[in-house]
């Protein structure tokens, strides 16, 4: 996002971008990459998505991490918590990750169907999401 | 799979391609997108997800269904078709999905 990829396409070509995050929580090691003034360290999903829709895009994809040492109804709820604020202040359509370790969805390699549609419906329906 | 139950549009098979086309192409969020397409079709937002009506529909002004059709338009070959196809089919195309 610092180097200006995102703009440089924006205003180049006639693609639509979506930029997705790797965590909720963008990391203290980034602490030295800022945008336009606003250092990206420390910043949260509804933070990191005014960045985003400010370089441009046309899509963010918010992501939670599921925390394996808790239950699925403790991160569902906290993802969703993350997400919802995120699509309220967003301006740009919100495409959450709802997957394998993301958005609520346990870690492993073949998700429960019981519990992956519980997660993208409570991510429509209380998050508010525009797509998953 | 799981997705596309529980909270999916249903892609061609409704309007699911059309609404997710204008968030891609005009930034435009979920109820907005919805409510742009409805407007363009000339149908209630409620029935953008009805498989029934949009089969209809679809049919009538030939943007392709989830099933093959004969002579019907099918993926980018039925783009390439409809490229090539009068003017007046052209443009309820470019309308259903606001180019």
């Amino acid at each position: 996002m610092g180097d200006g990829y995102v703009e440089e396409l924006a205003t180049t070509t006639d693609l639509a971008i979506e930029v997705g995050m790797a965590a909720e929580f963008v990391l203290g090691f980034h602490g030295q990459l800022d945008y336009r003034g606003k250092r990206l360290a420390g910043m949260w999903p509804h933070q990191q998505v005014k960045v985003v829709q400010e370089a441009g895009a046309h899509l963010f994809g918010p992501v939670v991490n599921t925390n394996s040492r808790r239950s699925t109804p403790w991160n569902v709820a906290r993802a969703v918590t993350i997400v919802k604020e995120c699509s309220r202040v967003a301006e740009i359509p919100i495409h959450a990750n709802v997957g394998m370790g993301v958005g609520g969805v346990p870690m492993f390699e073949v998700p429960p169907p019981d519990v992956l549609t519980r997660c993208s419906a409570a991510m429509v329906e209380i998050g508010r999401v525009d797509g998953l | 799979m799981s997705h596309a139950l529980a909270s999916g549009m249903g892609g061609i098979r409704t309007t699911g391609d059309l609404v997710a086309r204008m968030q891609l192409r005009k930034k435009m969020r979920l109820p907005q997108a919805k409510q742009y397409v409805a407007d363009k079709l000339k149908i209630g937002v409620d029935d953008l997800a009805d498989s029934t009506v949009m089969r209809t529909l679809r049919e009538e002004l030939d943007i392709g269904v989830i099933t093959g059709r004969a002579r019907g338009p099918q993926g980018h070959r039925g783009e390439a078709q409809h490229r090539r196809a009068p003017r007046h089919r052209r443009a309820v195309l470019e309308a259903a999905v606001g180019r």
